[in-house]
């Protein structure tokens, strides 16, 4: 290793470096540190006031808070397995396809969902979500004589709603990963397999899913990442039109933490209160970004 | 020393075997026949249950009002009509849709040339400095941006204060933390990695300066990394609604995110009406979509991207 300088020669480098770090500093680190200090106080009339703890012990008793990060843990719970074993299904089955054509059209067309704008999704899905028999699902349930079912309107039915359509959304980007990933693992390893006598299922099992194991890996952790940020399904597809409750509703069964955050900081104006959210979210990605890379990293390769 | 009779069966036993693996081989092709249709009959059927929501919402845009208003609901249009679409694309909307682009093409073309400078700088001018700076980058990556949104605001809110530029409710406000983006330097120092430095060095003889060597040799050899670059930049931003919502405080900053669900939330409008304002609101992801599928879809398997 040879000897590195503080700052680099070039004075255009320099340049350059120096005045990213700054910008950095000021939109990436200022902004936690100043959420860290804004949480510890309070607004009274135009001045702020160091409150110390209040903003966490409110917190703590503020059940609205705590049903939203039960809310969070819900979703992700709901959503990030969904994800994951449709993703691979469809993977796998897209795997087997060998003309190269079909191919690129299935994957195409399952990717096509990832892309498209999250909040015109969001929008149809809210439109075939209906309560009535107006909308698809409950119409194609009553081609059975079944439902309807609320799906929005239902404090039941809601999260797991928006789960469905984050499912649908995101499985085709887990399957382009997926597919990337079995692609990686070399033929030899079935063959050898295949001559062992092994069985479809057996070869799976003990070759295929092993050997995705840093994909999964990635998969899970950039699923949960974003579920349990989840903003928009709740922000474009409750309250308003078609339904009487309110955005984050019915009966804030849908109110995930970034709602919260959201409708605190700038639907009520309470910023220092958003901030102790803010801060207490941060602490808990930390906590799961922790335990993610303790027990999900692989401990080898091949 | 061979008997007759074990020299019969043995003749017996191996034609039987040859037939039975002929026949084997013609059931194991009739089998690999039938498992390709389940498997593409699996296909189709998946593909058809994924491609549903945009067939129920580009059918609904072009239903007749009286058909809309049908329970249960027609399930292809009886009559085509085209008219909502006009309805649907308003002043206001073709706005939105303006603003969706300057935020979107403007992010993308600042992040597109931060992300490559500073992937050159990192790479090929090493310091102490730099690999401190990079390490906060990578850091920086497992925060999700939504959790910014409101220490952002405040910090905005006080630049606009303290300096009277205006920051709330303008483009330059969505933009600005955007300008250094975590991901895409990471993602161009990558790509910068694999720059042969005797390139450099060489231009450096040559008496190129800096940034003549940076635009006329690295930029070229980085050209499709920054291309996908580019292409993800704009489909986030494009769909993005938070960060928007919060800059934007009147109508005529709104982007189209946040256009259409001020649709659905502020007036009653009908069915045919904002089924065909999504439609157009997908249009240009999906057109990008279709021309460029083969580079987005290995764009994601390289590197993973994510918002």
């Amino acid at each position: 290793m040879r000897d590195q300088r503080f700052f680099p020669k070039d004075l255009t480098a320099i340049v350059v470096l120096l005045a990213a770090a700054a910008f950095f500093a000021l939109v990436r680190l200022y902004p936690i540190a100043d959420a860290l200090l804004l949480s510890f106080q309070r607004k009274v009339g135009a001045q702020e006031v160091w409150v110390g703890l209040e903003n966490f012990r409110t917190l703590s008793t503020d059940t609205i808070f705590l049903q939203s990060i039960w809310n969070s843990f819900r979703y992700t719970a709901m959503a990030v397995p969904g994800v994951l074993v449709v993703g691979l299904i469809l993977a796998l089955l897209v795997n087997n396809v060998k003309n190269t054509f079909w191919r690129g059209i299935f994957t195409g067309a399952f990717f096509l969902a990832y892309v498209v704008p999250l909040v015109a999704v969001a929008v149809m899905w809210r439109y075939m979500y209906l309560p009535s028999r107006m909308g698809l699902f409950n119409a194609l349930l009553g081609l059975g004589n079944l439902g309807p079912i609320g799906w929005l309107d239902s404090t039941q039915t809601a999260l797991p709603s928006l789960a469905i359509v984050r499912v649908w959304k995101y499985s085709g980007y887990a399957m382009v990963l997926f597919l990337a990933g079995l692609q990686a693992i070399p033929e030899t390893f079935y063959e050898a397999a295949m001559i062992d006598g092994a069985n479809r299922w057996q070869r799976f099992r003990n070759i295929t899913l092993p050997l995705l194991g840093p994909t999964t890996v990635f998969v899970v952790m950039v699923s949960i990442l974003s579920a349990f940020m989840m903003f928009t399904e709740t922000y474009v597809m409750t309250g308003g039109m078609f339904t009487s409750s309110v955005r984050g509703g019915p009966d804030f069964s849908t109110t995930t933490m970034v709602v919260n955050i959201y409708t605190t900081a700038f639907e009520r104006f309470k910023m220092e209160y958003a901030s102790a959210m803010t801060v207490v979210l941060l602490l808990l990605m930390l906590i799961v970004s922790i335990i993610q890379y303790r027990n999900l990293r692989p401990t080898w390769e091949y | 020393m061979m008997s007759a009779p074990t020299f019969r069966t043995e003749i017996i036993q191996r034609l039987g075997r040859r037939a039975r693996s002929q026949s084997d081989r013609v059931g194991v092709r009739t089998q690999r026949r039938i498992e390709r249709i389940v498997l593409y009959l699996v296909l189709v059927v998946l593909g058809v249950v994924f491609f549903l929501p945009f067939y129920w919402v580009i059918t609904t845009s072009i239903k007749t009002t009286p058909e809309l208003n049908l329970m249960p609901p027609t399930w292809w249009p009886h009559t085509l009509t085209f008219e909502h679409y006009p309805e649907a694309i308003t002043p206001e909307f073709g706005r939105y849709f303006v603003n969706s682009f300057i935020y979107a093409m403007a992010t993308t073309v600042i992040v597109a040339i931060t992300s490559t400078l500073l992937g050159f700088v990192l790479t090929k001018f090493s310091s102490k400095f730099g690999e401190i700076f990079f390490l906060g980058i990578i850091a920086s990556m497992s925060v999700p941006f939504d959790l910014y949104v409101v220490p952002l605001f405040m910090l905005l809110l006080g630049i606009q204060k303290n300096t009277g530029v205006p920051m709330l409710n303008t483009y330059w406000g969505m933009v600005f933390p955007w300008i250094v983006f975590p991901f895409g330097t990471f993602l161009m120092r990558q790509a910068m990695l694999s720059v042969p430095n005797e390139l450099l060095d060489a231009a450096k003889i040559d008496g190129a300066s800096t940034l003549r060597s940076f635009w006329q040799i690295v930029l070229p050899l980085v050209r499709p990394n920054m291309a996908a670059l580019c292409i993800f930049v704009f489909i986030w931003r494009y769909d993005e609604i938070l960060w928007p919502l919060v800059v934007a405080q009147e109508s005529n900053m709104y982007p189209i995110s946040v256009g259409l669900v001020e649709y659905i939330g502020e007036y009653f409008i009908e069915f045919g009406q904002f089924t065909a304002a999504s439609v157009v609101a997908i249009a240009p992801i999906f057109v990008l979509y279709i021309l460029l599928q083969r580079y987005i879809i290995q764009g994601i398997a390289l590197t993973g991207m994510k918002g």
